[in-house]
């Protein structure tokens, strides 16, 4: 049959899947990049940060000064990391270290990726000091595979002149925040907006939803997960929220308070920088409103971790030890915009100040996303619930049973 | 452009075949000049070895992989330690029992389906226009050709502007219209995968049409004269002469049209990433999400080698079509 290819014209001829896992496999297999340095003084380090903040390779250099191992850093596309990780095991060539969104963190060491760090985080002493969410994030089945580098969690933004002209206060529970977006939505604003597409950006809302209302993964077709989604698709059809959230990301859903065009806005607390650079109204923000069970927010952040393959464990250790210093740490977070992920370094005094002060309140109830191996399909399955029911395709209940059907196994198996 | 050296494949059908007549079967003789044919000296060869070379590696081997995968458990630790054990065919069955990778197949002959009849459609309208002569036609024919230069993430990202419920340009000029026109495109189940496949048909338009066209000015003249002397008109040479003739053509560009549409991945990652929930998950963009997104290498070279088995099926039926067309 590959005779047709001398006829066919060279586009889209790829046979899609087959030819392009093949290839991306022996692509990688043909020597990737970045592979494991081959002396002890050099760590090899992936990250996803395309423009590093210079805070943030000071932290490197300032390693490499003190310690003499020198750091080669790459970057390795968000979208493109998981993939990344999976070609660098077949082609046996993975980083020492990688610093990773947290939710991969207990799916990378449910696959066996990551060194078991437990023993070095118990003689460093600082374990304590850390929240429970990011201390949650980094742990799989009773063992650490990972050091939170940074926090953030979602937040609730409000334009302030809006709210004041509609004489509401901003919303604390969810009858509240219905409330409020009736009372904002008007002419071509909307009362609320978030993020409802088909990623883990909007998965981080939802989820949000489902804990606020006392649902889990393992409990999607409770009443309490009915609640939660049937609460989001009342919104949407009420007209408070568009139902053009499903193809907005989280930053799209912001973009549209900072244009006018939403009063409340559920984001992460890392865009405060840009919503302050792009919105010319008065903004503020205020925790989530608190769901019928609880006060819930989803936990975001980075952690630093140690592939089960590196020949350097050690030199990767004292690096992970040196970089997370409070005196390393606290102007790089300061500079990024993020919240720390330990007691010792909220303290600070950079952190005393509004906004920041309520990032931090609003952390404190943040729950990390902690589900193994299969948490990418899991969260597929979450998207194509609130999806189907957001735009009719299935009732609620269909939608979550659908999901729920899809989850439980994948949980027990992980 | 890599469509005009399909045509002239097409065109100029191999003359000197290599296959030896029935005579020099029987007497093992051929003509003198062709002795060097039938014994081919190793330079020979070497020229043939890049080709060889470049297939072993870009094709066979990548093919084997995703075979070998297909029966295997792979995991991100499997890889790191060489050991992935030998499953049989238990990722095909769990592919199969997928309601999801069904739901994928039926949304992948729609969209395929309906992208092929239109591509094919329209392209032969376009196709029979250029065959006329009139001012403005190699301007007009190099613009309908845009879609065939332009980079599929281009394409992709332009049209999901002009879909977008907001702003989009569709909306806007059906809004124009009358109001109650403007819908939700991206964001409604059905009219997502409509939009998916408008945009595949646009893309998909210039290929056909430059392919009939090729088939159309291959006809000779002389038999239109012969069919208007008997009293053909317009209408009748069309029925009686044009469409019998491009049958072989038809079929040809038809069976290209459904190996290329059964392929699109790129538009559909780019315009709907498969959705609203999984409205437009083609069985390639399924493949796709369980490689890079879940993990699940073994299963995604199921669906691989599913797919390959079919589109192998497709191509032959080509092949058949391409070598009756010749004769």
């Amino acid at each position: 049959m590959f005779d047709t290819t001398v006829a066919r014209p060279s586009r889209r001829t790829i046979l899609a899947g087959g030819l392009a896992l093949g290839t991306t496999l022996l692509a990688t297999a043909c020597g990737g990049s970045a592979g494991q340095a081959a002396d002890n003084n050099t760590l090899t380090l992936w990250d996803y940060y395309q423009e590093p903040e210079p805070t943030y390779l000071k932290r490197l250099s300032d390693f490499t000064a003190s310690s003499g191992v020198k750091i080669e850093r790459t970057f390795v596309k968000y979208d493109d990391f998981l993939g990344k990780i999976l070609q660098g095991a077949a082609a046996g060539k993975l980083p020492d270290v990688i610093l990773i969104d947290n939710p991969w963190n207990s799916a990378m060491a449910d696959q066996g990726v990551l060194a078991d760090l437990s023993d070095n985080v118990e003689k460093w002493g600082k374990w304590d000091q850390f929240y429970p969410g990011p201390r949650a994030s980094a742990t799989w089945k009773g063992k650490i595979y990972g050091v939170p580098n940074e926090s953030n969690c979602l937040i609730m933004y409000y334009n302030v002149d809006m709210l004041r002209a509609a004489g509401v206060a901003p919303p604390t529970t969810w009858e509240e925040l219905e409330a409020a977006a009736g009372a904002l939505t008007k002419g071509g604003v909307k009362g609320f907006s978030t993020a409802m597409s088909k990623s883990e950006n909007a998965v981080f809302v939802f989820e949000s939803l489902l804990w606020q209302s006392g649902a889990d993964l393992a409990t999607l077709d409770s009443p309490e997960g009915l609640r939660a989604l049937t609460y989001l698709v009342g919104l949407v059809q009420k007209g408070y929220l568009s139902k053009e959230c499903l193809s907005w990301d989280l930053r799209d859903g912001l973009t549209q308070l900072a244009n006018g065009r939403s009063a409340i806005c559920f984001q992460g607390t890392w865009d405060a920088a840009w919503l302050k650079k792009n919105m010319k109204a008065k903004w503020d923000v205020a925790l989530l409103p608190a769901g019928p069970a609880a006060n819930a927010s989803n936990l975001g952040g980075e952690n630093w971790s140690v592939t089960a393959s590196s020949t350097n464990a050690d030199s990767a250790w004292k690096l992970i030890e040196f970089v997370n210093q409070p005196s390393q740490l606290v102007p790089d977070l300061v500079a990024q915009g993020q919240l720390p992920s330990r007691k010792d370094v909220a303290s600070d005094a950079a952190f005393g100040k509004h906004p920041l002060s309520m990032f931090i309140k609003q952390e404190s109830v943040a729950k990390a996303r902690v589900y193994g191996a299969n948490y990418p399909q899991m969260a597929d399955a979450l998207m194509q619930a609130y999806q189907g029911a957001i735009s009719g395709q299935a009732t609620p209940q269909a939608a979550l049973a659908a999901a729920a059907a899809k989850i439980k196994p994948l949980l027990s198996k992980g | 452009m890599s469509a005009s050296s399909h045509l002239v494949v097409e065109a100029d059908p191999p003359r000197q075949s290599s296959e030896p007549s029935a005579h020099q079967r029987l007497t093992g003789r051929g003509p003198a000049g062709r002795r060097r044919h039938r014994s081919p000296s190793a330079g020979g060869y070497l020229f043939l070895a890049p080709a060889v070379v470049f297939l072993l590696v870009f094709a066979i081997y990548p093919i084997a992989v995703t075979v070998v995968y297909s029966f295997r458990n792979v995991t991100v630790a499997g890889l790191l330690s060489g050991r992935l054990p030998f499953v049989g065919l238990g990722n095909y069955r769990e592919v199969l029992a997928d309601p999801q990778f069904v739901h994928s197949v039926t949304v992948s002959v729609i969209f395929t389906v309906a992208s092929v009849v239109f591509q094919f459609g329209i392209g032969f309208a376009l196709a029979l226009l250029f065959n006329e002569r009139f001012p403005g036609r190699g301007a007009m024919r190099a613009i309908v050709m845009i879609g065939w230069v332009l980079p599929l993430v281009v394409v992709g990202t332009i049209f999901k502007w002009m879909f977008q419920s907001g702003e989009g340009v569709v909306n806007t000029v059906l809004a124009a219209v009358h109001p109650s026109l403007a819908v939700a495109w991206l964001e409604e189940p059905r009219s997502a995968l409509g939009a998916i496949i408008l945009t595949n048909i646009w893309l998909g338009i210039p290929f056909d049409m430059a392919m009939l066209l090729a088939g159309l000015q291959a006809i000779s003249p002389v038999i239109y004269e012969a069919a208007r002397i008997d009293g053909a008109g317009r209408w009748q040479c069309l029925r009686y002469v044009t469409l019998p003739l491009m049958r072989g053509p038809s079929l040809i560009v038809a069976t290209l049209g459904v190996i290329y549409t059964m392929n699109v991945f790129e538009i559909i990652l780019i315009v709907t990433g498969g959705g609203p929930g999984d409205a437009t998950t083609v069985v390639p963009y399924y493949a796709y999400q369980r490689v890079f997104q879940f993990f699940k290498v073994g299963q995604a070279s199921a669906v691989t080698v599913l797919m390959l088995c079919l589109l192998a099926l497709v191509s032959a039926l080509y092949l058949r079509l391409l070598r009756r067309s010749e004769r």
